[in-house]
């Protein structure tokens, strides 16, 4: 990927032309904490479709609600008004049990802070996500797939290991392993290369690049901008709305 | 104070919590005030009323023989009173008190309504016992009340009080003698007593009950009042007991949980000492507001239990009155407890590598101790299984408190209702062997029934009730028939006494604690002076007492063929008998000594409410402090897919295994107790009393406690699942 092709796009108003292959469907997503004077805007009026396998990169200054989009995008938070689709579920009001199955199912989370569990090994934080996503996999295969994922992250001689004993960059990893093992449909990872020094970013990176190539909807909250360049659109974000949208067109 | 302010802004719920519990503490260490609470007011009670050394009833004895007595060396002043049984037209048993109202130095007479008596059908009545102005007929006089009042010796009866004048043609005499002594030391008033039955019989007149001494000041219910301050005591222990183990994982909760922030003041440069000095007056600052709360509630809750028992066992309302003592050292112990936790949290916060300090969410990192390094590398159960039992080794210190406090609340749980089975079983011990329906006994002192003239009844059977002294404890003397009918104690050895022999058989356990054993002479001082009885038997009574012949007991008293009390198989038998008699039947005996249960059960059940009220909500406030901490733990296990049913399982599966080892190690708390205070009441009385553990209460004590945890799992798991997953991740963050 390259940053010279990027194709820059009116941002959108109103809302998006109907896009029945969108696997990610948001319309008038608004977000707003509070009431009244007190009333704290995160995003306001956001209409986007995000398609399969797509990889998309959400930018912009701190404060411009890219990880409240990325929050509502996969289910932790709801938003106070508008809708939102994914993969034919439309996950906006969904009572909290049924949401928190649906993103064992369909969503795989990396945040900025890891949020690891502290009191399990490396191994045992991945195994989980197995655990509570995809309840019919015993352990022997749950073991080894949470293995295999760690391998995939670099990581596979740390599995015994407790997030206090590895780096910030390794507990990353452990996050990204946790949130792909599943083989969600969709992945958002709120600045995962945060923490990681410029090759473990751009691995990081390869590795959701693999994931959407096998068909997962990658949702990448950066302020990388050189990584961003990389996506297949990038959606600049500022004041809770969508700034612009870059296609690169590949996909 | 503006630590406080500052941190309360910051979590007004945890910090009221915190601060709640705390005082409940501080209030239950409290009780420990009762014992001071309640002698103040008794001592107050014997110096205002001029309370006498010593009280001993006589046969009728005029001035001369009272001016004998008090001529005695040591005696100080002697006066005769008159004591009379009396029923009215009513059918109010009671008895009237003749005192010399114009000239009394002893158990002066305090009113506390109307007037004193100015003519001789003029009485003070006990508080409550009728109303200023009403009459009572007694034997066709009218005798009109004038005031209420009472002296300490009769406040748990209700008496009228007369001007002794007008009494004394009833008896020929006065038939009270109470004695106030130079020197109030206990071998003085025996000294005094003795003497004083020697010239009371040189004249003619003698004992008819075994005296009551009350050395140094003391009163009655002296040892009444020792027991049960020994009794609140032990659970104002275990209160104190929670309230440290409270005030130690508050303080450290609360300093603990500011390791991230302290360690961006460190990162910016902060010097430790200036930190951990800012730590510690939180931690002090939340501890004094505590004390501001918890000490005038307790002294609130020992007033009130102080109260509950004056009221119980003296007849006394006392006035309100604060133990400085123990208010002063909860101040101090909870100010020193909180800084010296405090400085130990604080020093381990700002020792932490600051990396680790600065990643750190909530101030556990796991991992850090081998011991959990080492339960990480052991995957036993389900990854949900290891989750919670790690949970538990994150912050050892914590699980350990929240067990102890799960032991003193089922500790004290289990204590209570232990004690309540043991004193049944003594009551029912204790009246086991004897078998009649209904008991006689007269009202007036001495021995006045004829035992001859009781002969042609065969449902009945004339006895002798007295009391002695052995070893200068006081015992049960009972003068028996020796083929009789209505006592039949199992014996732990030898054999019942001898008709007219001077045999004697003794309770069991006493006899053990004495170290007398059948064959042995033993030595008993009476109302009449010392007798010597040989041991041919021990009883298994749950008693004190001495059980001889009926006839050589009422020699020894100085009334051969006299008798004292009856007792029979019939509930009402027709007797005709000279004097004022009570009668109680079995069942009211056994309804009385229930009721004397149920007042003992109320005053312990409600020390033991505060004990195991103030031991939960250290529990529920430990823990839910716990679980808030955690809230992001459980929000990331939300995000990745976990039903709320799975984080109410998993708090389950954490809680449940505390509260197990909580409850065993409660109901061994509970179990050693319940023996100790059993045990204190043995040593103390010299008798068998023997624990019954209350079994039938665990499985209640048992789900309770599970209940509650369970209850709190759901109500932490209901309030993390109201938030959105992100804003409490973001709060992490």
């Amino acid at each position: 990927m390259s940053t010279t092709s990027l194709l820059l796009q009116e941002p959108t108003s109103g809302p998006a032309t109907e896009d029945t292959t969108a696997h990610v469907q948001a319309r008038s997503l608004t977000r707003i904490w509070g009431r009244g004077a007190a009333a704290q805007i995160g995003i306001s009026d956001i209409d986007i479709d995000l398609h399969r396998g797509e990889l998309v990169a959400l930018i912009g200054p701190s404060g411009s609600g890219k990880s409240t989009l990325g929050s509502l995008l996969a289910g932790i938070d709801q938003p106070t008004s508008g809708s939102l689709v994914v993969g034919g579920d439309r996950i906006d009001g969904m009572r909290p049990d049924r949401l928190a199955t649906w993103r064992g199912q369909h969503v795989g989370i990396v945040f900025q802070d890891f949020h690891l569990l502290p009191t399990l090994t490396a191994l045992e934080n991945v195994e989980l996500a197995i655990e509570l996503g995809l309840a019919r996999v015993g352990r022997r295969d749950r073991r080894a797939r949470a293995m295999s994922s760690l391998e995939q992250v670099g990581l596979g001689d740390l599995s015994r290991k407790l997030p206090a004993q590895m780096s910030g960059g390794e507990q990353q990893r452990v996050g990204i392993a946790r949130a792909m093992v599943r083989e969600p449909s969709l992945l958002v990872a709120d600045e995962p290369t945060g923490s990681l020094d410029q090759a473990n970013g751009h691995e990081v990176f390869e590795l959701l690049t693999g994931l959407a190539h096998h068909g997962t909807t990658i949702v990448f909250i950066t302020h990388d901008l050189a990584l961003a360049s990389d996506a297949d659109r990038v959606v600049a974000m500022i004041d809770g709305r969508i700034d612009s949208i870059t296609d690169r067109g590949g996909r | 104070m503006s630590g406080f302010v500052h941190q309360f802004r910051r979590a007004p719920g945890r910090i009221l919590a915190s601060v709640f519990a705390l005082a409940l503490a501080v209030g239950a260490v409290g009780v420990l005030g009762v014992p001071t609470v309640a002698g103040g007011t008794l001592d107050a009670a014997v110096e205002r009323d001029g309370l006498a050394d010593i009280l001993v009833a006589t046969t009728p004895i005029d001035a001369d023989q009272l001016a004998s007595v008090a001529a005695l060396d040591g005696v100080a002043a002697a006066e005769g009173q008159v004591v009379v049984a009396v029923e009215t037209t009513d059918g109010i048993e009671t008895s009237l008190i003749g005192l010399d109202l114009d000239d009394q130095t002893m158990d002066i007479l305090q009113l506390t309504e109307g007037r004193l008596p100015a003519e001789p059908h003029e009485i003070v009545t006990s508080s409550g016992f009728g109303t200023v102005g009403d009459r009572l007929v007694v034997d066709d006089t009218a005798l009109e009340i004038v005031g209420h009042g009472g002296t300490l010796r009769w406040a748990d009866s209700a008496v009228a009080y007369v001007d002794l004048e007008s009494v004394l043609a009833r008896t020929g005499g006065t038939n009270q003698l109470v004695i106030t002594a130079v020197d109030d030391g206990i071998d003085e008033l025996r000294a005094i007593a003795d003497a004083a039955r020697d010239v009371l019989a040189d004249e003619g007149a003698a004992f008819t009950e075994f005296p009551v001494y009350l050395p140094d000041g003391s009163t009655p219910i002296d040892a009444d009042i020792e027991q049960v301050s020994n009794l609140i005591g032990l659970l104002g222990i275990v209160a104190g007991l929670v309230a440290l183990v409270l005030l130690a994982s508050t303080t450290t909760t609360l300093i603990t949980e500011r390791t991230r922030e302290v360690a961006v003041m460190r990162a910016l440069g902060g010097r430790s000492r200036p930190l951990r000095r800012r730590l510690r007056r939180i931690a002090i600052s939340i501890t004094a507001v505590g004390l501001a709360v918890g000490l005038p509630l307790g002294v609130l809750i020992s007033n009130l239990i102080a109260r509950m028992v004056l009221e119980e066992f003296v007849g006394v309302t006392p006035g309100l009155a604060v133990d400085w003592m123990v208010v002063a050292l909860s101040a101090v112990g909870a100010l020193l407890g909180a800084r010296l936790v405090a400085a130990r949290a604080a020093a381990r916060v700002t020792r932490l590598p600051l990396a680790e300090a600065l990643r750190d969410r909530d101030g556990a990192p796991y991992g850090r101790s081998s011991g959990q390094r080492l339960a990480a590398r052991i995957p036993t159960g389900g990854l949900f299984a290891r989750l919670a039992t790690r949970a538990s080794l994150r912050r050892p210190a914590r699980t350990v408190a929240v067990v102890v406090q799960i032991s003193a609340a089922v500790g004290a749980a289990f204590l209570v209702p232990s004690l309540v089975t043991s004193v049944n079983g003594f009551n029912a011990a204790s009246t086991a062997p004897w078998t009649w329906e209904s008991l006689t006994s007269s009202r007036d002192p001495g021995l006045p029934f004829d035992v001859d003239g009781l002969e042609g009844h065969d449902d009945v059977e004339a006895g002798v009730y007295s009391f002695g002294e052995i070893d200068d404890w006081e015992v049960d003397v009972y003068g028996l028939e020796s083929d009789t009918r209505f006592f039949q104690s199992e014996l732990r050895s030898g054999r019942s006494p001898s008709a007219g022999s001077r045999e004697a058989m003794l309770s069991a356990g006493f006899a053990d604690r004495r170290g007398h054993d059948v064959g042995d002479a033993i030595s008993i001082e009476l109302a009449s002076g010392p007798a010597t009885f040989v041991i041919v038997g021990t009883a298994e009574d749950a008693g004190r007492a001495l059980y001889v012949d009926r006839d050589v007991l009422a020699a020894d008293l100085g009334a051969p063929g006299g008798a004292n009390v009856v007792w029979s198989s019939d509930p009402a038998p027709a007797l005709e008998l000279p004097v004022a008699t009570d009668v109680v039947t079995a069942d009211e005996l056994a309804a009385e000594s229930r009721a004397g249960r149920d007042a003992i059960v109320t005053i312990f059940g409600a020390i033991g409410v505060v004990v195991a009220g103030v031991a939960a909500l250290a529990v529920v406030s430990s823990m839910t402090v716990s679980l808030y901490e955690r809230r992001h733990e459980l929000a990331t296990l939300q995000a990745i897919g976990a039903r709320r049913r799975r984080l109410r399982g998993l708090l389950v599966r954490e809680l449940v295994p505390i509260g197990l080892v909580g409850i065993a190690g409660g109901v061994v708390l509970g179990a050693l107790g319940t023996r100790g205070i059993i045990g204190s009441f043995e040593a103390s009385n010299a008798v068998d009393i023997g624990v019954v553990d209350a079994t039938g209460a665990l499985p209640f004590i048992v789900l309770a406690t599970l209940a509650v945890l369970i209850m709190l799992a759901a109500l932490v798991t209901r309030s993390v699942g109201r938030r959105p997953v992100a804003v409490t991740l973001r709060g992490a963050a």
